[in-house]
């Protein structure tokens, strides 16, 4: 079972327990399952909108709308993480295609590479997770949307399947592709720099 | 074994997705090919780096803004629940007053126009012949009877018949015999 869900029996108690109480109507409990789920959801579209964090705050605002909304048919016991990812994912993909933000990984390689030119500057482990983030943000949003909840949120393949709405096989051929793509884009940088 | 197809398992092996087969054959491959061992070194350091972003703090004022930005925009409830009982207790307090003024009409009823009480005078005796006349009551309808009544105790009537032929003396005597008309 992948790390993200709820653990243990206490916790999986009460957070049945602010389902219920949320479904009454009560405010407070809705708060707190807000507060329960708040960082994946917002690191999940933080990620996958390219670290526009006001784009990223705007979705996680709809995901939780989303949630208040379908919060009659949520049963205790249900894996509300995966449902949640998923809703998150689903946003976060309609917002990219709304803005026709994509842009192919292999046209970002040669625009971010060159402005690593400085041959005498060492590869710090700072500007590795920038190379990184940035070709993260390069890459077909499919693709990212399997690393991030795969290789960040360390969700495992079948579950990423099921949020995405794929088959495993497709996921596994999406992250090899993507791990790929990430290398090769890194090790440019690192070279140019 | 092509290094090309290695990468590609290099690349799953990284986070576990490689079946024991496959994870025992690129082993095998790793072991005598240098650049496919540096390219599974580069993709554990990567997936170490993509798992590090997970740890990353974001100010816990964006997250006070997203959830206040959520309840805002929700319906309250509790306004909801407020505003109906508002109006319930609005509803109750005009009713209480409307059937207090009912009431208070119904104590002093507007005072009753007493209606002339009639009496009918007995019919002017028409020339030589005295006529007596009575009035039998009229026959209820069936459909207007909800226990059959008992049937109208009729007038005894007694004629007697004089000499004269056009005299006729009439007596109505009700069951005790009490002379009703003459």
């Amino acid at each position: 079972m992948w790390e993200l869900t709820l653990t243990t029996m206490s916790d999986k108690v009460v957070a049945d327990d602010l389902i219920l109480k949320a479904q009454a109507g009560d405010r407070e409990a809705f708060d707190q399952l807000m507060r329960l789920h708040e960082r994946r959801v917002l690191a999940t579209a933080l990620r996958l909108l390219n670290g526009n964090l006001a784009d990223a705050q705007d979705a996680a605002q709809t995901v939780f709308l989303r949630l208040h909304k379908h919060l009659p048919g949520i049963r205790a016991g249900e894996n509300l993480a995966g449902w949640l990812f998923r809703v998150t994912a689903n946003v976060c993909l309609d917002e990219l295609k709304r803005k026709s933000s994509l842009v192919p990984l292999d046209d970002g390689v040669n625009t971010i590479a060159a402005s690593h030119a400085d041959p005498e500057r060492q590869f710090s482990d700072a500007e590795r997770r920038a190379a990184l983030l940035e070709g993260l943000s390069l890459l077909p949003a499919k693709e990212r949307a399997a690393v991030v909840l795969r290789d960040i949120e360390g969700i495992d393949t079948e579950e990423v399947a099921r949020i995405l709405g794929s088959s495993p096989a497709t996921v596994r051929s999406q992250l090899c592709s993507a791990r790929s793509k990430l290398r090769v884009f890194i090790s440019r940088v690192r070279r140019r720099s | 074994m092509n290094c090309d197809f290695v990468e590609r398992w290099a690349a799953l092996a990284a986070s576990n997705d490689l079946g024991e087969h496959e994870q025992t054959e690129l082993a095998a491959h790793l072991d005598h090919c240098e650049s496919c061992r540096d390219a599974a070194a580069e993709f554990s350091r990567m997936e170490a780096d993509l798992a590090a972003l997970k740890a990353e703090l974001v100010d816990p004022a964006v997250y006070v803004a997203i959830r206040q930005g959520v309840l805002d925009r929700i319906p309250n409830r509790t306004n909801w629940r407020m505003a109906a009982a508002l109006g319930l207790a609005a509803a109750l307090i005009l009713m209480t007053v409307v059937l207090w003024r009912d009431r208070h009409r119904q104590v002093a009823p507007p005072p009753v126009q007493p209606h002339p009480l009639r009496v009918s005078a007995p019919p002017p005796v028409q020339g030589d012949v005295p006529v007596i006349v009575g009035h039998l009551a009229k026959p209820v309808p069936a459909r207007h009877r909800g226990k059959p009544n008992p049937p109208p105790e009729r007038p005894l009537v007694v004629k007697l018949l004089t000499d004269d032929p056009d005299v006729v003396i009439i007596w109505l005597v009700d069951k005790d015999e009490k002379e009703i008309a003459r």
